[in-house]
């Protein structure tokens, strides 16, 4: 379970009012960033039919909530996805049961992929976003 | 005299004020952009996918921001350049008297 801490929880000072801007931009960052990381595992394990808990592995999903009062994103948890993966018909398999059927994760690689490229896509949203706070503050700064 | 220069109702005041109030858009920008995600997601975890009508709506809600994004980009810019001249006229200003 992966928790990121809340951003802007305190009033921020002159200074690092400036750079909030850059800090929700970060937020939403790491936010996808994590979103990226559960996919990853969840590919990954795509195949595993034995975890350490027992029984096939379960595709997880990260949270993203909003941080109140404008502060951005966070990640609000890391939860399974409990929706019973397919069974197969193998009985040479070593976790296959009595009648010789394996269950699966209930990972689709096809949908996790898509979650991925809607995942990058808000990732380099953000990462523009900061790249314009950031030439704004340069901006600024040249006055 | 100098409070009337550097007053409310100067043109640096209203140029400030303009460069503010594009800090504070940009800012609110930033907050819809890190969350236009969390939509999709919790839309896509209902459906079970992360393609239908929620997520169509969440993405047109993104582009509008990074157009909103792009002018307030804009307006800054512009703003800070007014700003920047009207301080060179004002420092010009001082040099000759």
């Amino acid at each position: 379970m992966t928790s990121i801490p809340p951003t802007g929880a305190t009033p921020p000072g002159p200074v690092r009012r400036l750079f909030r801007s850059l800090a929700i931009s970060a937020s939403g960052l790491i936010a996808q960033r994590v979103r990226m990381d559960t996919i990853a595992e969840n590919i990954a394990n795509a195949e595993t039919t034995r975890t350490v808990a027992g029984g096939p592995y379960q595709r997880l999903v990260a949270e993203v909530a909003p941080v109140p009062h404008g502060g951005g994103a966070r990640v609000a948890g890391i939860v399974q996805d409990t929706r019973p993966g397919p069974t197969v018909y193998d009985p040479g398999h070593p976790d296959a049961d009595a009648n010789g059927f394996v269950r699966y994760p209930n990972v689709d690689v096809t949908a996790e992929t898509v979650d991925l490229m809607v995942a990058r896509r808000a990732f380099e949203a953000n990462a523009t976003v900061f790249q314009v706070g950031r030439e704004m503050l340069r901006r600024a700064l040249d006055l | 005299m100098i409070r009337d220069l550097f007053g409310a109702s100067s043109i640096y005041s209203a140029l400030r004020a303009g460069l503010d109030r594009e800090t504070v858009r940009q800012r609110g920008i930033a907050h819809r952009v890190a969350n236009a995600q969390a939509e999709l997601a919790g839309d896509a975890a209902a459906a079970g996918t992360a393609v239908g009508p929620g997520a169509a709506a969440a993405q047109t809600d993104l582009e509008r921001s990074m157009v909103d994004l792009a002018d307030t980009q804009l307006r800054f810019d512009a703003t800070s350049v007014l700003l920047q001249k009207a301080y060179g006229q004002f420092r010009s200003a001082l040099k000759n008297d």
